[in-house]
C-alpha cells in the first residue's frame, strides 16, 4: 500500500507539486509528468478515477483547476488511496482557508511541508485532520521564532 | 500561516507571467546564474538567503530544470541551528537527492544527531528525510537508532513513533534483512496487540505489510493481534478526530484485512469465526450511495461532496473484505461469501463509475471460485454491456472479467461479443482482445472447427494485431496431438477455409501466412474438390504483394503441393527457378534448395516434403499464449528475489515489473565518449578495478603487520584508525572501487610539496602535518566531477586551533562546490570538509586551497600560520581510461600529429622515480629496465587512469590513452559534454638512463597539461629538453616506429 509518487498538475499541464517517494533520475521524472499530463488531462469527465498505467495504476481528481494525482501498486485499495488525495486537499484546504490553486503556487513550500507531515516514503503517517494541522501550526510557530530572531539579528548588522 | 519570502514570490510571480516556455526559460537561467553567483561566495550569505535561494532552485526544479548545484547549500540549511533552515534543508536533500547521491553522506551524521539528540521537531524532520530518501548509507547508519525509537518503554511521543514505524520500512525496503521474524514478530505482534495510538498503530501496519510483501513465512505471531484489533477498531474504540466520514479508522481498518490476506486462515476456530464475523459485519452494514436518492439541482452541495467522502471510504473498506473472502476461499462462510457474490453484482451495474469499475476487478477475481461462479455468470449480461463504455479502465476490468468467467456454457456468446467489439476497438483494446479470444476459443470451443472459425474472423476484423504466435498456434492445434485423434476432417476444413478467405484478392498478410501453412501442409485433403493447380494459383496470386518471409512460406507451400501432386511440377518449379534469382537472399536460399529438392530422387524429396508429424501433448497443454497473459497471482506476497532485484537497481519504482530507468541515465553519461571505446573501456576498467582492489587489499595488510604502529602516525589515510576519522566510521568499507591505487614510498612530514604529488596520482593521503594539526586528503572522481574529503584532525593534547577563513581560489576552468569549512577544533576533535569540483576546460595548476589557521596553545601568544595548499586536483583526475584496440589507437595517433596536437619532452629519468622503482622491486640497487618498465605501467594505469595499449612488443616502450572528461556541453548538442582523447607514448633508454615522453591530443592546452604533468614525475625538471612539433613537424622517429 505504498504510494510511488504525487503529482500536482493544473488543466495547463503545469507541475504544482511533485513528491517521489522512489528515486527518478530528473529526465525520467519528467517524461513520466509529461505522459500522465496527457493521459488525466485529455480523459472526459464523469468516468472513473483510475486509470492503468504502465505497470501501476492512476488513482486522481481534478479539484478546480488542479489534478491530483497518485500512483499506486495495481493490487492497492483505489478508493482508499483516492481519499488519501481528498484528506491532503482538506488539510490544505483548512490550512489556507479555502485553498486556490494560487495559494498553492506561491506557497509551494508549504504545500510540500504539510505533505511530509501527512504521507512520508509514500505510506500514510497520519490520517488525522485535526494532528497534522496542529503539527504544522507549531512548526510554523517554530519558523516566526527563529525569523524574528534573525530579523533582530539583520539589524545590528546595519 | 507565517508571511512568505518576498524575493520567492516575485521569482514565483515572474515565471508565472512568463508568456511562453522561451521567456520561462530565459527567467530561470538569469535566476539560476544569479544564485550560483552568490552560493559561491556562500560564506557571507545569511541563512535567510541562502534558504531562500534554495527554495527557488526548488520551484525551478519542480518545473522540471536540472539543477546540478546548491546541494551543499540544501548540507549547510540542515547543520543550521534554526529551526526554519534546518526544515528547509532537509526537505531540499529529500527532494534533490535521491538515495543513492553521495551527498547523503555528508548528511548522515547530522540526520543521526538530529534524531537522538534533536528536540522532537528536529527528530520529527530528520526521519521525514530518512523515510523518503531512504538509501544504503542512512539503512547502514541509523537503522538501529530508529528502532530504538519504538522499543516498548522508550517514551517516545506518539508523533515520533509513528514517523519511525515507516522509516524503518523504508530501510528494510533497502536491507532485507534487518527485520527478521525470529526477533520481530513477536515484538511487533506485541505492540500491534498494545498500542494505544491510532496513528501509531497504522504507521505500524504499514510496515507490517511491507515486511508480509517480502516473505510472510513466519509472521502467524500477527495473525490474532490483527483481528482482535481490527474488531476492537470497528467496534468503534477510536478517538472521535481518527473517524473519517463516520468511519472509525478507515485506514487502518484496511491495512488490517490486508495484512490478514497474507496468511492462510487461522486453525484455531475461535479466531476463524472472529474473523468470519468480522467480514459479515463489514458485508451486512449497509452503505451510503454517493448519489442522493431525489437528486434535482444541478449544483452539487456540501452533503453531496460529503456522501462522496463517506460512499468511497466505505466501499474500500468493503472491497477490502471482499480481497480477504476471496483470499479465504472454503474458509470463509458459505453466506458471506454468497453476499459478496450479490454485492458485486450491484457494484457492476452501479450508477457510479468507480464502484463498476472495482466491482468488475473485485469479480474477477472472485471467479476463481467454483462455489460462487455460478452465482457471477448471471451477470454475462451486464458484464458485455460494460464493453461497450467509453471508459477505457473499464472496458479492460470487463474484459477481464469475462475471460474470468468463461466456460463451455456461455463461450459462444462471450467469444461473439468479443470478435463484435474487436472491430471498433483501439488497437491496444484489440491486442488483448485477440489474444483473450484466442484462448477461450480454443480452451471451450467444443470442437476446433469453431476454433479455427474464431481465429479467421479475428484475423479478418483485426489483422495487424494477431500476432505470429496467434496463428502458430492454429498450426499446432490443426496438425494436431499426440493423442491419437484423427484430425483429417479438421485438417480439410482449415484447408478449405484458407482457401476461402484466400479467394479474397486483398486478403491479409496474416491471412496469407496462414493460409499458405493450412493449404500447403492439408490441402491434398481438398483434391477432390479443388484441384491442386487451383490451389496452387490461390496462393500464388498473393505472392506478388507480401514481404520476403511471407513468400518463402509461400514457397515451401508450393514444393509441399508439388508432393503431394506432380501434377503442379510444371508450374511450380518455375516458380521456384525465377526464384533462385531472387536479390532477397533468403528467398534465393530457399528457392534454391527446394528446387534442388524437387529435383531429387523421389524418396528424399517424400521425406523432406511430407507433411508435419503431430505435436506432442506436452505442447498442447503448455499453450504459449496462457503464458502471454499477464495474470494477476493470488499470492500477495512477491517472491523475495524479484524484490531484492528491483531494490538493488536504483531507480525503479518499488516492487517488480519496471525497467531500470536509472540504468538509462547512466548509459547517457557513456554516450558521451566515442562509441567504440565504451565497451571495452568499461570492461577493461572492472577488471582493472578488481585487480588493484586485491593488490591494495594484500599490501596493505603486510604493512600493518610489519610497521603498524608508525604507519598509523605517519601515514594515516592508509591505515584504519585515521580513515574512520572522517566520522563516518566506515572508513573501509566506502573506499569503493577508488580505494585501490599506486603504492608510493611515505613522504616526509614536513614535504608538503611531496605529499602533493603523491596525491595527485594516489587515491587519498596526506596533505599536511604538524605536531598540532593534521590534514588527509581523500578524492574520487566520476567523468568530469570529482569528490573531495579533507579531513582535518587536532593531534595535541592542549592547542586549539582556529580557522578564521578557508578558501577555494575561483579558476574558470572548474566549478567547485564546499560544505562548511571548519571552524574550531580542540584538541582530538576532527573534521571533515566536503569539496566537489566540476571540470570545465583544460588547465595545468588546480586552484589553490587556502588555509589560515591560528594555533592557540595555553601558554604563550596564538600563532597565526597561512597554508597556501594546491588541490591535487590535476588535469590526469578527469581522465578515464580508454582501452583502444592496437589498430584504433594507431589510426588515431597518426591522425594527431602537428602543431599544438603534440608534445615531446626527454631527459634523466627524475630521482625521486628511480628511488621509487628500487623500493617497489623491494632491493635498493635493483634498477632493472624491466622493473623500470613496470613502474611506468603502474604509475600510467593506476596514476593518470591511461589504458596501456597492448602495441608494441619492443622492450622500452609504452603507449597509453584516455579520454578526458569536461562537464561543458558540445556547442552543437548541448546534451553531450566536451571530451578529449589524449594519447601518449614513454620510452625508455637504458642505457642512459633517460626517457621520453610523447604526448598527443586535439587540443593545445590538453596536449602541453598532459605532457608536463607525466613528466613531472618521469623526468628530471632541469634538464628536460622539449622538441616541440614546430621544430620537427614530420617527426619521423614517432612515425616509423608505428
Amino acid at each position: 500500500m505504498t504510494i510511488q509518487f504525487i503529482l500536482l498538475i493544473s488543466r495547463q499541464g503545469k507541475t504544482r507539486l511533485a513528491k517521489w517517494f522512489v528515486p527518478q533520475p530528473q529526465k525520467e521524472r519528467q517524461k513520466t509528468i509529461r505522459e500522465i499530463a496527457q493521459l488525466v488531462l485529455n480523459r472526459p469527465p464523469k468516468l472513473c478515477n483510475f486509470l492503468e498505467w504502465r505497470d501501476y495504476k492512476l488513482v486522481f481528481k481534478r479539484y478546480a483547476s488542479l489534478y491530483f494525482v497518485a500512483c499506486v501498486d495495481k493490487d492497492d485499495n483505489e478508493l482508499i488511496t483516492l481519499e488519501v488525495i481528498h484528506h491532503f486537499v482538506e488539510i490544505l484546504d483548512r490550512y489556507f482557508g479555502n485553498v486556490c490553486e494560487l495559494d498553492l503556487i506561491f506557497n509551494f513550500h508549504k504545500a510540500y511541508y504539510i505533505l511530509d507531515e501527512l504521507l512520508i516514503s509514500g505510506e500514510l503517517q497520519e490520517s488525522s485532520k485535526k494532528t497534522v494541522l496542529r503539527v504544522v501550526a507549531a512548526q510554523d510557530q517554530m519558523m516566526e521564532e527563529g525569523k524574528d530572531a534573525a530579523a533582530a539579528k539583520k539589524t545590528t548588522v546595519f | 500561516m507565517p508571511s512568505g519570502m518576498k524575493g520567492l514570490t516575485v521569482f514565483v510571480a515572474d515565471i508565472r507571467n512568463c508568456p511562453n516556455k522561451e521567456a520561462e526559460q530565459k527567467r530561470v537561467d538569469k535566476e539560476l546564474a544569479k544564485i550560483r553567483q552568490k552560493f559561491t561566495n556562500s560564506k557571507s550569505l545569511s541563512g535567510y538567503d541562502r534558504k531562500k535561494y534554495i527554495w527557488k532552485l526548488l520551484y525551478a526544479f519542480m518545473l522540471g530544470y536540472d539543477i546540478d548545484f546548491g546541494h551543499m547549500e540544501a548540507v549547510n540549511l540542515v547543520s543550521s541551528n534554526k529551526y526554519s533552515e534546518k526544515n528547509a534543508g532537509y526537505l531540499a536533500c529529500s527532494l534533490l537527492l535521491s538515495e543513492n547521491s553521495e551527498i547523503l553522506r555528508l548528511i548522515t551524521n547530522m540526520v543521526k544527531n538530529d534524531i537522538l539528540h534533536g528536540n522532537e521537531h528536529q527528530t520529527a524532520l530528520a526521519l521525514n528525510t530518512c523515510a523518503n530518501l531512504g538509501g544504503e548509507e542512512f539503512s547502514e547508519n541509523l537503522f538501529s537508532d530508529i528502532a530504538k525509537l519504538i522499543t516498548p518503554g522508550a517514551s517516545r511521543p506518539s508523533y515520533i513513533r509513528r514517523k519511525a514505524y515507516v522509516c524503518l520500512l523504508r530501510l528494510y525496503r533497502r536491507d532485507y534483512d534487518t527485520i527478521q521474524p525470529d526477533t520481530w514478530a513477536a515484538r511487533l505482534g506485541q505492540a500491534l496487540q498494545s498500542e494505544k495510538d491510532t496513528g501509531v498503530l497504522t504507521s505500524m501496519c504499514s510496515l507490517i505489510l511491507g515486511v508480509l510483501e517480502t516473505d510472510p513465512n513466519g509472521w502467524d505471531d500477527l495473525v490474532q493481534p490483527a483481528i482482535l484489533t481490527l474488531a476492537r477498531v470497528m467496534g468503534g474504540d477510536c478517538p472521535p478526530f481518527y473517524v473519517y466520514y463516520s468511519v472509525p479508522a478507515p485506514w487502518l481498518q484496511i491495512k488490517l484485512l490486508r495484512i490478514l490476506q497474507f496468511f492462510p486462515a487461522p486453525t484455531n476456530t475461535t479466531l476463524l469465526n472472529r474473523m468470519n464475523d468480522i467480514l459479515y459485519r463489514i458485508l451486512s452494514k449497509p452503505t451510503v450511495s454517493a448519489h442522493a436518492p431525489h437528486h434535482h439541482g444541478k449544483k452539487r452541495t456540501k452533503a453531496d461532496a460529503e456522501r462522496l467522502n463517506r460512499s468511497n471510504t466505505e466501499h474500500a473498506v468493503l472491497f477490502e473484505a471482499l480481497n480477504l473472502i476471496i483470499h479465504l476461499e472454503m474458509d470463509c462462510d458459505l453466506t458471506t461469501k454468497k453476499m459478496a457474490s450479490s454485492l458485486l453484482g450491484n457494484f457492476v451495474a452501479s450508477k457510479e463509475a468507480n464502484i463498476r469499475y472495482l466491482g468488475l476487478e473485485t469479480m474477477a477475481r472472485l471467479a476463481s471460485d467454483p462455489d460462487v461462479l455460478p452465482q457471477l455468470k448471471r451477470h454475462t449480461e451486464l458484464i458485455i454491456g460494460q464493453l461497450q463504455e467509453p471508459d477505457i479502465s473499464i472496458r479492460r476490468q470487463a474484459l477481464n472479467l469475462l475471460y474470468g468467467i468463461c466456460d463451455r456454457d456461455n463461450w459462444q456468446q462471450i467469444v461473439d461479443e468479443l470478435l463484435e467489439i474487436l472491430k471498433g476497438s483501439d488497437v491496444l483494446m484489440q491486442e488483448e482482445l485477440v489474444l483473450k479470444i484466442a484462448i477461450l476459443a480454443e480452451r471451450n470451443a467444443p470442437d476446433y472447427t469453431w476454433y479455427v472459425d474464431v481465429v479467421f474472423k479475428m484475423i479478418e476484423y483485426a489483422p495487424e494485431v494477431v500476432s505470429d504466435e496467434i496463428w502458430y498456434r492454429v498450426v499446432q492445434v490443426v496438425t494436431g496431438f499426440d493423442d491419437n485423434t484423427d484430425n483429417a476432417e479438421l485438417q480439410q476444413y482449415a484447408a478449405k477455409k484458407a482457401i476461402e478467405y484466400l479467394n479474397d484478392r486483398f486478403a491479409d498478410e496474416t491471412m496469407v501466412r496462414l493460409g499458405a501453412y493450412l493449404i500447403g501442409e492439408f490441402g491434398h485433403h481438398l483434391q477432390s474438390q479443388l484441384s491442386t493447380s487451383r490451389q496452387f494459383q490461390t496462393l500464388h496470386r498473393h505472392f506478388p504483394r507480401v514481404g520476403s518471409s511471407t513468400r518463402c512460406i509461400l514457397l515451401l507451400a508450393y514444393a509441399k503441393l508439388l508432393n503431394a501432386d506432380e501434377d503442379v511440377s510444371e508450374e511450380v518449379l518455375a516458380v521456384l527457378e525465377e526464384q533462385q534469382d531472387s536479390v532477397d537472399p533468403d528467398l534465393q536460399q530457399r528457392a534454391v534448395e527446394l528446387y534442388r529438392l524437387c529435383n531429387e530422387s523421389t524418396a528424399t524429396m517424400e521425406n523432406v516434403l511430407a507433411m508435419m508429424p503431430v505435436f506432442s501433448e506436452k505442447i498442447q497443454s503448455n499453450n504459449p499464449l496462457i503464458r502471454r497473459m499477464k495474470q494477476a497471482s493470488k499470492s500477495r506476497a512477491a517472491p523475495r528475489q524479484q524484490l531484492e532485484e528491483a531494490a538493488k537497481t536504483e531507480g525503479v519504482l518499488f516492487k517488480t515489473g519496471v525497467g531500470p530507468a536509472a540504468k538509462a541515465e547512466e548509459d547517457d553519461d557513456h554516450e558521451e565518449e566515442e562509441e567504440e571505446e565504451q565497451d571495452e573501456r568499461n570492461g577493461r576498467r572492472d577488471e582493472h578495478d578488481e585487480d588493484e582492489e586485491e593488490d591494495e587489499e594484500e599490501e596493505e595488510e603486510d604493512e600493518e603487520e610489519e610497521e603498524e604502529e608508525e604507519e598509523d602516525r605517519r601515514n594515516g589515510p592508509r591505515s584504519r584508525g585515521a580513515a574512520g576519522g572522517g566520522g563516518r566510521g566506515r572508513g573501509e568499507a566506502d573506499s569503493g572501487p577508488a580505494g585501490g591505487g599506486l603504492q608510493l614510498p611515505p613522504t616526509a612530514p614536513g614535504d608538503i610539496q611531496g605529499m602533493w604529488k603523491n596525491l595527485c596520482i594516489t587515491p587519498q593521503g596526506p596533505m599536511f602535518q604538524s605536531n598540532s594539526l593534521v590534514i588527509q586528503l581523500r578524492h574520487e572522481y566520476r567523468l568530469n566531477q570529482g569528490r573531495i574529503a579533507i579531513n582535518y584532525a587536532n593531534k595535541s593534547p592542549n592547542v586549539v586551533v582556529q580557522f578564521p577563513s578557508v578558501t577555494i581560489s575561483e579558476a574558470p576552468f572548474m566549478r567547485h562546490q564546499a560544505s562548511k569549512p571548519p571552524d574550531v577544533l580542540r584538541p582530538g576533535e576532527t573534521y571533515t570538509h566536503q569539496v566537489m569540483v566540476d571540470c570545465l576546460q583544460p588547465y595545468l595548476n588546480p586552484p589553490k586551497y587556502i588555509v589560515n589557521c591560528v594555533l592557540q596553545t595555553p601558554q604563550g601568544p596564538p600563532s597565526n600560520q597561512n597554508l597556501p595548499f594546491t588541490l591535487p586536483v590535476c588535469l590526469t583526475k578527469f581522465f578515464s581510461p580508454a582501452s583502444l584496440s592496437a589498430e584504433q589507437f594507431t589510426s588515431y595517433w597518426e591522425s594527431m600529429s602537428g602543431p599544438g596536437r603534440e608534445m615531446q619532452l626527454m631527459g634523466p629519468l627524475a630521482s625521486g622515480f628511480v628511488a621509487d622503482v628500487q623500493r617497489a622491486a623491494g632491493a635498493p640497487q635493483q634498477l632493472s629496465p624491466q622493473a623500470i618498465m613496470q613502474r611506468f605501467n603502474a604509475y600510467l594505469s593506476q596514476g593518470f587512469n591511461l589504458a596501456i595499449i597492448p602495441l608494441s612488443n619492443a622492450p622500452g616502450v609504452l603507449f597509453g590513452a584516455a579520454t578526458f572528461h569536461t562537464g561543458t556541453p558540445q556547442p552543437n548538442d548541448p546534451s553531450k559534454k566536451v571530451v578529449v582523447a589524449c594519447m601518449m607514448k614513454l620510452e625508455l633508454d637504458p642505457s642512459r638512463m633517460m626517457a621520453r615522453l610523447t604526448a598527443r591530443t586535439a587540443h593545445p592546452q590538453v596536449t602541453t597539461s598532459f605532457a608536463q604533468i607525466l613528466a613531472a614525475y618521469f623526468i628530471t625538471p632541469q634538464q628536460q629538453q622539449q622538441q616541440q612539433p614546430e621544430q620537427t613537424p614530420q617527426q619521423p622517429q614517432t612515425a616509423s616506429l608505428i
